[in-house]
């Protein structure tokens, strides 16, 4: 598991990444009054950075391989402790220069990371290869702009940063975000087989088998039927 | 012998006629973008609330230029990116690489639009809304002065984002670039806007700066400021680089790489820095403070 991780996760772009966002908190903590959106911005990029890493580019021939998507996930979800650690640490460098929330701020790091690894993960189970590249192009923008622009910022603001904003209804923003964005996929894929059911039928080694637990009887969706009958394969 | 007759698809009878169908189709796909629509959703959102009572609706036109700049430089990447790919999976190109650029270029018509839409409330609000004589802005500023400001930062940023978006989308390609391209973008901005004292001549420079605000000075941190230059030359300056970046997109196709396009860009590089110069050293010559202290300002 380590030696594919080692060689499917982009490493390069996630330094890259790491590096920015040292660079913007950095930022942030000399001129916390001035460089504040810049807070927002990383909080985007450490969500983008976990989503570029779940991006499957030869989707096509790793899905036909024996290792199951979950294996293959677990493997580049080695990222998201790594991108943590650089976001907490930034945190705890900049220290008493920001404002007293720390673990606030680690739980926006943290919600961003697990929503872009529940919803790529979500996608790439619909048969999606790049879902990360989607979602980073969506959020990190995003984010940059709602930190930018802070609209609505007297009723919930999205990246607080005054003692007099409510930091309670941004506590509840992030709250109704790490439940949707966390339980949201997890929700939807558990709806049935047909929505992530293509790959649910692994041995505990990660290998295909002929179905695990409360998942012995369940359909193929009807395409992969189809296509197994094409190519003379039986189907269940 | 017979003869066999092929059915051909209908070609456009001239380039114009097919720019213009792709332009039509490229606008469509922006504007269906869900960054744009994100984009518009936050500047819309904005607009909703009455402005800060200090500055007026002067410093919301931060929100375009993140809503619709910031953001149309990666949805715009994206669309270019797509464009490529569809292209090419059809095999030989149906039309030149430099009319699908010129045909998205178009297509940044879409968010700009939304910005003049955005420009003509700021006005309206600012007229509602004035700010008090401790607020901002005050002084030894026209009219001209002000709606500079306000179309330069709000309406323009909104067509200058896309064209960016748009070079970085045919040069670099890669996955990545653009989204971190913008936050390099904005942290760089956001150290060159006028808020320290040794950049402020050179500030300019940056695709988006102030040109005042609550800046501070020692003893009233919210003292609202005029910095030196002037808004009309930097307008200038943004269009030239609006300009350049149109010119830039389409010079990635060999075949567009003519001696016209070449006097073009050789213009509008010789425009842009004029006007930059213009931008720094004419309009308001030093910075200038409000004599009336913030705390007077309710």
């Amino acid at each position: 598991m380590i030696h594919y991780a080692a060689r499917t996760v982009p490493w390069t772009l996630v330094s890259v990444s790491c590096v920015i966002i040292v660079g913007l908190m950095t930022l942030v903590a000399i001129w916390p009054d001035i460089m504040w959106p810049l807070q927002g911005t990383a909080v985007g990029l450490v969500a983008g950075t976990v989503a570029w890493s779940m991006d499957e580019r030869s989707a096509a021939v790793v899905d036909t391989l024996p290792r199951a998507l979950w294996w293959r996930t677990t493997a580049r979800a080695a990222v998201v402790p790594v991108v943590l650690f650089v976001w907490a640490g930034c945190l705890a460098g900049a220290g008493d220069r920001l404002p007293g929330h720390f673990w606030f701020f680690v739980a926006q790091g943290a919600i961003g990371a697990g929503a872009a690894l529940m919803v790529t993960l979500a996608q790439r189970a619909g048969g999606t290869a790049e879902p990360g590249r989607r979602f980073a192009t969506l959020v990190i923008p995003t984010a940059t702009a709602l930190a930018l622009s802070r609209p609505l910022e007297r009723w919930a603001p999205v990246f607080p940063i005054w003692p007099t904003e409510h930091w309670a209804a941004s506590r509840a923003l992030w709250s109704g975000l790490a439940v949707v964005f966390l339980l949201g996929p997890w929700l939807w894929c558990s709806a049935g087989p047909g929505h992530c059911g293509r790959y649910d039928r692994y041995d505990r080694r990660g290998r295909r088998a002929g179905g695990v637990k409360g998942h012995e009887n369940a359909p193929d969706p009807v395409w992969v039927r189809g296509v197994l009958r094409f190519r003379g394969g039986g189907g269940n | 012998m017979s003869s066999i007759a092929i059915a051909r698809p209908a070609v456009p009878a001239s380039h114009r006629a097919t720019l213009t169908q792709l332009a039509v189709l490229e606008m469509r796909r922006y504007a269906r973008h869900p960054l744009f629509l994100v984009g518009t959703l936050i500047t819309v959102a904005s607009c909703v609330s009455r402005p800060d009572h200090r500055t007026g609706s002067y410093f919301d036109a931060i929100v375009p230029a993140a809503a619709l700049g910031v953001v149309g430089l990666v949805a715009m990447a994206s669309l270019t990116r797509n464009s490529h790919k569809l292209s090419t999976s059809a095999g030989a190109p149906p039309v030149p690489e430099w009319a699908q650029t010129a045909a998205l270029a178009l297509a940044a018509l879409v968010p700009f639009l939304v910005g003049i839409a955005w420009f003509a409330w700021a006005v309206w609000a600012a007229g509602h809304w004035p700010a008090p004589p401790g607020g901002f802005p005050f002084g030894p500023v026209g009219e001209g002065w002000k709606l500079a400001w306000l179309f330069a930062l709000g309406a323009l940023p909104a067509l200058g984002g896309p064209l960016l978006g748009l070079v970085i989308g045919r040069w670099l390609p890669q996955r990545g670039v653009a989204p971190l391209a913008a936050v390099l973008l904005v942290a760089a901005t956001i150290l060159m806007q006028g808020l320290f004292e040794p950049l402020r001549r050179i500030r300019v420079i940056m695709p988006w700066t102030y040109f005042g605000g609550p800046i501070g000075i020692k003893g009233d941190s919210n003292r609202t400021l005029i910095l030196s230059g002037s808004p009309q030359w930097y307008l200038a300056y943004l269009l030239c680089l609006c300009g350049l970046a149109v010119v830039a997109a389409l010079g990635h196709d060999p075949e567009a790489r003519s001696r016209r396009w070449k006097i073009i860009g050789g213009l509008l590089l010789a425009a842009a820095v004029a006007t930059c110069l213009l931008a720094m050293w004419t309009g308001v010559g030093h910075t200038i403070v409000n004599p009336i202290p913030s705390s007077a300002v309710s």
